[in-house]
């Protein structure tokens, strides 16, 4: 049916890794940017989005928290405009909106198994998970790196033209989503709380 | 005494009985012969039992073929499963062969939205106004900020108001099973899932075993073909497995007990008569009233079923009996050379046995089961025929220049037995009693509840089909709305009044969702009306630029959303076979159903797990809300109780059934013997072998089931036949004797060997009937008048 077929794209949204910090690795790659980035990894994180869509005038904003529960707990809660919870847990997705709840089986479509599995590699910081959908670019310096997603598969590059990480240290602070039609949603993380460094 | 052979008769009566036969060969040689367990389903129920009775025959789940492949690993079985889908799909056996969800995805996506402003509920003249566009737009662009976005910001310039996510949002989440590897599979994913239905009709029971035989041979060749698929194995259930084994268990059980039951007493005839000649004249009689029954009920019931042939062989048993109490009791009279000499000493008593025996039957004929209507025909036909034959046809086939046998030995030798029998008399009587205490003590486990004990289909077989039917949630819901409507359209149009006052169920939680036609299919005249809602070009480029003040999109950028509404305006209205081809289609063809010469429109409700809400309670609230919608011939169905009622009110049915039989039967005898003390003679032993027999098949932990009962009835209806011996105001005599217990033999010979069958309803009557004709010969000569001593030879 075709909600599943929408829920697909649910995971674009969703898995931007909830970072970290740290002191920078002694030998400085995608890899060892990746193990930081998990070994730091908080519970939860706040994030804002802007969406731009070509056909509107001005970018959509919402904002809302991200919770992470090891090993495969994900939740993305938007807060603003309006109350939506997506949550990811092994390999079922639900999302609820509007009073509404909607299933997805990941197994049952591949693109979503890609998704799923390359932002858990990101978290997890499993190069070779995320290898399997994208070809990794790394590019600045420990202080200020940015990570590019390239999906190989090309039902994934029909929609999406790159992912791109942004970070400094062991901590992801942005992420940016361009779509192959010119739209793109940029996602900014900050700690959910003041403690976090 | 002279009044039969001449030979002037001889030729008129002879020919009469070849004219008869004749043409009952002719009609039996056009019958249809079936093996369908419907016909033991009940044929004059309420409307919710028809209609679950119809479901059963004809309803899409009667072409419904379930299939799970076990073994191996999970690609494997994926890989199988497609493959032989694509070999399954290309045999013309089969309507539909399901076993993704992507073969139809795209046709799915297509037909949404091409036709989504005749399919949205919320396309109305309010949503197409300046405000109702703002709003509606408001939310489209909310949409796009969603996970939803990415696909609704591809067709939003054409759809700004969320139509198609309006019609993907109300057909729910759909209960097929999720695919791993792009096939269906269980939900533990240990088996990988198919759907197949059958072009042809369920009943079409050549056509069932034509088609699982494909399924089979195509699976065979698979793993044949492909080394790596050999551990994998196919499972197979569905109601076309079940039609097709039961007529493969009803056809052998029928071919096997026939012959044995046959051979068996043809054999003791042999033995008795030691002559080849008179056994094939006794059985003249029998081959006559069996041809003749089976062509009555062919043309009574325009079928005849397998079950019926098989109880057949109780009337050999039976039957036979005439030409035995002819031969041997006629025979010392015979021998003077006079055939029908005897017949004055025999034949009352033999009307007066068939009279009873025929009385018994004849409450079947009134059964609400045809299957148990059939026997009743059957017998009544065959009983009377071979009477008839014995009568009036067995004198002038020379049956005088047979050289017989005498049977007074036998007779003289029994005699003492039967004597013997009268001091176990009291002995009867406190069995009797301790069965009637041991039955009152365990009344509850007397009879079996529900209607599968009638089925042949094996336990396993059974949970086979529970296994899969879980695994493919074919869930079969627990309530249906059913309604029915002289056009498709009228029955798509209460469906709709239907679905609007079931809604707010789902909302106050009575129900999770509801399956209905008109979800997938709104009626032409709903159709019509939101397209008389949509505003023309020039009203909606206006409510359009008012629409769009305030949002953050120009008017100019849904020119594509101005020309779709324009284009639907001119639309044609959907019709169900446009949805074939979609998961739609199936889903319409299942609920929205063509019935005799109406169209059945069924509504799928589903409620929370079990225990969430008791029955009543849903129920009632569903009861309100057929009420509330106005549509007058709704019916409610609950499976579940519905089944269970069926079957209580069919052995309630068949209780009073056999209670009148019972009665037809004693006012039968009362009225030949006139006197009460000679009925209740007669009818006492008779009581007692009923009540032995109960006790006894209960002692063996046998549940009865309405067959059971009809056996009871039975038991009184040829028992009596001895129990009229016994009680002809003198003992009987050797020859009496002798035929008694011969007649006794077959009887038993033949229901006894109906008990070794294993399909419940020819095994209910042998258990029964063969213990039961046994303890009915024995109790009565137990209580057969002593006061004068048998009479000489």
């Amino acid at each position: 049916m075709m909600r599943r077929w929408l829920l697909i794209f649910l995971l674009a949204w969703f898995f931007w890794p909830l970072r970290a910090t740290a002191e920078p690795p002694t030998s400085w790659s995608t890899a060892t940017v990746l193990q930081s980035v998990a070994n730091h990894r908080q519970s939860a994180a706040r994030f804002t989005e802007e969406k731009f869509i070509g056909v509107l005038d001005t970018p959509l904003l919402s904002e809302g928290k991200l919770t992470f529960r090891p090993p495969d707990y994900l939740e993305k809660h938007t807060t603003a405009p309006r109350d939506e919870v997506m949550i990811i847990q092994d390999a079922v997705l639900t999302y609820t909106r509007q009073g509404q709840t909607y299933t997805l089986h990941l197994a049952e479509h591949p693109e979503a198994t890609a998704y799923a599995n390359s932002m858990r590699g990101l978290l997890t910081g499993n190069a070779a998970i995320l290898k399997q959908s994208y070809a990794l670019e790394l590019s600045g310096d420990p202080a200020h790196w940015t990570l590019l997603l390239l999906p190989t598969d090309t039902r994934i590059a029909s929609l999406i033209k790159n992912i791109s990480v942004t970070g400094a240290g062991d901590s992801v602070q942005m992420i940016e989503y361009d779509q192959t039609n010119g739209d793109r949603s940029v996602m900014t993380i900050r700690p959910a709380s003041p403690s976090a460094p | 005494m002279n009044r039969y052979p001449a030979f002037e008769r001889r030729v008129p009566v002879i020919g009469l009985w070849l004219l008869i036969l004749v043409l009952s060969i002719t009609v039996i040689l056009h019958t249809r012969f079936t093996a369908d367990m419907s016909a033991f389903l009940p044929s004059n129920p309420t409307p919710e039992q028809a209609f679950l009775v119809d479901q059963i025959k004809n309803g899409a789940i009667s072409r419904m073929i379930l299939i799970g492949i076990e073994g191996g690993d999970a690609r494997t079985r994926a890989e199988a499963s497609k493959a032989l889908g694509t070999t399954l799909r290309q045999s013309e056996l089969f309507t539909l062969v399901r076993n993704g969800n992507a073969p139809t995805r795209s046709a799915d996506e297509a037909l949404l939205f091409d036709h989504r402003y005749l399919l949205s509920p919320a396309v109305t003249a309010q949503q197409f106004s300046p405000t109702g566009l703002h709003d509606a737009i408001a939310n489209g662009i909310d949409l796009l900020a969603s996970p939803f976005g990415l696909f609704s910001q591809k067709i939003f310039t054409r759809d700004p108001t969320g139509e198609t996510f309006t019609i993907v949002n109300q057909l729910g989440q759909d209960h097929a099973p999720r695919s791993q590897n792009g096939a269906w599979v269980s939900p533990t994913g240990a088996r990988a899932l198919l759907m197949l239905q059958t072009r042809d009709a369920g009943a079409d029971t050549d056509a069932m075993a034509k088609a699982l035989a494909q399924v089979h041979a195509d699976f065979a060749a698979l793993i044949t073909s492909n080394p790596a698929m050999a551990p994998l194995r196919l499972m197979v259930s569905g109601a076309p497995v079940f039609s097709v084994d039961s007529r493969r268990l009803i056809k052998a059980d029928v071919e096997r007990f026939s012959i044995i039951g046959s051979v068996a007493i043809m054999l003791l005839l042999l033995l008795v008569y030691r002559s080849v000649s008179l056994l094939v004249l006794g059985l003249l009689p029998v081959l006559t009233g069996i041809a003749v029954a089976i062509a009555t009920v062919s043309l009574g019931f325009g079928t005849v079923h397998g079950i019926t042939i098989g109880f057949g062989t109780t009337l050999i048993g039976e039957a036979i009996d005439y030409s035995i109490y002819y031969f041997i009791q006629t025979q010392n009279e015979s021998e003077h050379g006079n055939p029908t000499a005897g017949m004055e000493r025999f034949w009352p008593t033999i009307r007066l046995g068939v009279l009873t025996s025929v009385t018994g039957f004849a409450a079947l004929l009134f059964s609400g089961f045809p299957g148990l209507a059939q026997i009743g025909l059957y017998s009544i036909a065959g009983l009377l025929t071979a009477a008839l034959v014995t009568r009036f046809v067995l004198p002038h086939l020379g049956t005088a220049r047979l050289n017989r046998h005498s049977l007074a030995g036998l007779g003289r030798g029994l005699a003492p037995v039967f004597r013997g029998l009268q001091l176990l008399r009291w002995g009867f009587v406190v069995l009797a009693l301790a069965g009637l205490v041991l039955l009152i003590a365990r009344h509850g486990s007397i009879w079996q509840t529900g209607l599968s004990g009638l089925s042949p289909i094996s336990a396993q077989a059974k949970a086979v089909d529970d296994e899969l039917r879980t695994d493919m949630s074919a869930g079969d819901a627990r309530y249906f709305i059913a309604t029915t409507a002289q056009t498709q359209q009228a029955a798509l149009v209460a469906a709709e009044r239907l679905d609007a006052a079931l809604t707010p169920l789902v909302e106050q939680g009575v129900l999770t969702s509801f399956d209905s036609p008109a979800k997938f299919l709104p009626s032409e005249a709903t159709q019509r009306a939101r397209q008389q809602a949509l505003p023309d070009r020039a009203t909606l480029t206006q409510n359009l630029h008012a629409a769009v003040e305030g949002l953050p999109i120009q008017a100019a950028k849904l020119a594509p959303f101005i020309d779709a509404v324009e284009q639907a305006r001119q639309q044609a209205p959907l019709k169900p076979d446009d949805l074939n081809g979609t998961s739609f289609g199936l889903a319409i063809h299942a609920l929205l159903q063509p019935q005799n010469d109406q169209w059945l429109a069924l509504i799928r409700l589903h409620t929370p797990d079990e225990d969430a809400l008791k029955p009543q309670h849903i129920t009632a609230a569903l009861t309100r809300a057929m009420a509330a919608s106005g549509v007058p011939n709704a019916l409610l169905i609950d499976k579940d109780t519905e089944s269970t009622r069926l079957f209580n009110g069919y052995l309630n049915n068949t209780i009073a059934l056999s209670l009148a039989g019972l009665l037809a039967i004693v006012v039968v005898l009362g009225f030949v013997l006139r006197s009460p003390a000679r009925l209740l003679r007669v009818l006492l032993p008779l009581l007692i072998a009923v009540i032995l027999v109960m006790a006894g098949l209960n002692l063996t932990g046998e549940k009865l089931n309405m067959l059971n009962l009809v056996g009871l009835l039975l038991i009184v209806a040829i028992g009596s036949n001895y129990a009229l011996f016994f009680n002809q105001g003198k003992a009987p005599d050797h020859q009496t004797l002798a035929s008694l217990a011969l007649a006794n033999l077959t009887t038993v010979i033949a229901f006894g060997t109906l008990a070794f069958s294993q399909l419940p309803i020819l095994h209910a009557f042998g258990s029964t009937v063969a213990p039961g004709a046994i303890l009915a010969l024995m109790v009565s000569a137990a209580f057969a008048k002593t006061d004068q001593p048998p009479a000489a030879a």
